[in-house]
């Protein structure tokens, strides 16, 4: 049985990929869930200068999952590689490690790229235009073709680090905005990022977030981003994808597959069971074996070609 | 080291208005845990409560952690409904602990609510007979009766009906007219704490209070539960704290 995956030509032990934000900067779980165990992780998203988040409460619970608004807390670049990736690189020398880059700006990107892709440890970015919680950087990017076409054309002049972008799901044409990422040379998407969402208590009459709104993640939103990562293998078969939102098991991790995707992040299940990976790899190979698939390549995308 | 475990119940008693004392044998964890750690349960999936939920540990006796916790919501309703021999997964140690307070040193334990879990394991280990436990309720159908706790323990009502009239604060601050102990341990609602940052810096009495948030991961992984920080940012309360210097957050 063989669980090796590529996305492109990035090559991954098993398909199975830490998500970013949730997996912190690596050293956090320890041998409950060693970075090396996953095909790849990828890291909390960096930006140029320290975020500290937004204002609490930053996370509630609802029903199949939960909403988030931790508004791309994170130490900041400089700290990250003096740091974080060290920390990250000195513990973990066998895994395989993916940036999650947040920018305000095109400028702050690129700022990004040029700076991480000096870092050895770093094989891959992940553009981060999806973000629901900070009133830049975020959507205002993964919504409109237009600078989704630019960044990414941009990025891949300045690095030779494949580019993989992470892509909302709030938009009406998630397809547009992958091919335009495909056309300006992205090496994957990564379909989806949290959906927009809020909770009220009804006992004190007021939004439970402090940021009001977040992103809704866990298995509540799986058949949504499972539609969209379908609809973008359907109309771009040849672009490397990676299916990202509410895999808590592997029978929803092989959808993705099923639906054209190379590799399947996951990150709010490892909040609730930290064995999470070692519980979907398990399911795959019996899945693989009683299927009598090979490969991940074998099923790959099957159920987009009906 | 963290380790996940399956633990098995060995007692659930009620003890009070939806308060619950659970024991659940994890040999594992139990031997790691010091007072101020937490660990996160994982709610039955028939629950439909999603993420774990964390609490502070109130002791150990024979591989087994000590719990208070009260029916609250579906994750809370579902462990309290669990019966000895039942199997629940736990998570632990987690966070950091109160710090080794010197033995000979007077400890006040200032509890309101389930808060009061990391204030008994710490009244244990520390064990000065000079020092004081209160534990503190709205109303005399939230505190447990004296056959349940150490007799050790005074306790306080807001509305009067059961030991000192006042809240934890107002009694802490009465005991001060004639005692004074040399370092102060809290954990309680958000008001509670507050008021033992207050009562710290007005008598200079060093102190560490255990706060609470929501928390998704309870690893430090994905900074949910963050508590503003008095010099400026954040410090995520599962892994920088729970326990902190009193003066060290804004709440």
């Amino acid at each position: 049985m063989n669980l090796n995956s590529k996305v492109g030509s990035f090559e991954l032990a098993n398909p199975f990929i830490a998500a970013s934000g949730t997996y912190g900067y690596g050293t956090e779980y320890g041998d409950l869930s060693p970075a090396k165990e996953w095909g790849a992780v990828i890291l909390k998203s960096v930006s140029r200068n320290l975020r500290p988040g937004n204002v609490p409460p930053r996370c509630c619970e609802v029903d199949s999952g939960m909403i988030n608004s931790i508004g791309l807390a994170n130490v900041g670049l400089e700290k990250f590689m003096a740091e974080k990736l060290p920390a990250f690189a000195a513990e973990n020398p066998d895994a395989t490690c993916i940036a999650s880059l947040a920018g305000e700006t095109l400028d702050e990107f690129l700022y990004l790229a040029e700076n991480l892709s000096k870092a050895k440890a770093i094989k891959a970015f992940e553009l981060n235009i999806s973000c629901p919680n900070v009133a830049k950087g975020g959507m205002h990017f993964g919504a409109d073709c237009n600078a989704s076409r630019q960044l990414v054309s941009e990025m891949k002049k300045i690095t030779s680090i494949p580019v993989w972008v992470k892509v909302t799901p709030s938009t009406t044409d998630p397809v547009g905005v992958a091919t335009v990422c495909a056309e300006a040379g992205a090496d994957a998407v990564v379909a989806t990022n949290t959906i927009p969402a809020m909770k009220i208590d009804i006992n004190r009459c007021r939004p439970v977030l402090g940021n009001i709104t977040g992103g809704l993640s866990g298995p509540a939103i799986f058949p949504a981003s499972l539609r969209i990562a379908y609809m973008i293998h359907k109309a771009l078969p040849k672009l490397p994808l990676v299916g990202c939102g509410g895999v808590d098991c592997g029978e929803k991790a092989v959808q993705y597959i099923l639906a054209g995707c190379s590799a399947v992040e996951i990150g709010t299940a490892t909040f609730r069971q930290p064995d999470t990976l070692v519980q979907v790899k398990k399911f795959l190979a019996e899945y693989m074996d009683k299927m009598g698939f090979k490969s991940i390549e074998d099923f790959k995308g099957l159920a987009a070609r009906i | 080291m963290k380790v996940q475990e399956n633990g098995k119940v060995v007692s659930n008693t009620g003890v009070a208005l939806n308060l619950h004392f659970i024991e659940i044998k994890v040999p594992k964890i139990s031997t790691q845990i010091k007072p101020g750690n937490f660990v996160s349960l994982l709610p039955p999936s028939s629950s439909g409560a999603f993420l774990r939920r964390p609490f502070s540990v109130a002791g150990v006796q024979d591989g087994s952690l000590k719990l208070v916790i009260r029916d609250i919501g579906k994750g809370t309703h579902a462990i309290t409904s669990l019966a000895p021999g039942d199997c629940i997964e736990v998570l632990g140690p987690l966070g950091n602990s109160y710090p080794d307070f010197e033995p000979d040193k007077k400890l006040w334990l200032l509890g309101g609510g389930t808060g009061i879990a990391s204030l008994l394991f710490l009244h244990d280990v520390h064990g000065n007979p000079a020092d004081r436990i209160l534990w503190g309720g709205k109303t005399k159908d939230e505190l447990p009766m004296e056959t349940w706790v150490s007799s050790s323990i005074t306790f306080a009502t807001d509305d009067g009906t059961r030991g000192g009239h006042g809240n934890v604060v107002d009694v802490a601050r009465r005991w001060l007219k004639d005692d004074r102990p040399d370092y102060i341990a809290a954990c309680g609602p958000r008001g509670l704490l507050k008021g033992v940052q207050q009562l710290a810096s007005e008598y200079k009495i060093p102190a560490w209070i255990s706060c609470e948030e929501f928390m998704a991961c309870g690893m430090g992984a994905c900074a949910g539960c963050a508590v503003p920080l008095a010099v400026g940012g954040y410090a995520r309360v599962c892994a920088d704290g729970p326990v902190f210097k009193a003066g060290e957050v804004l709440l």
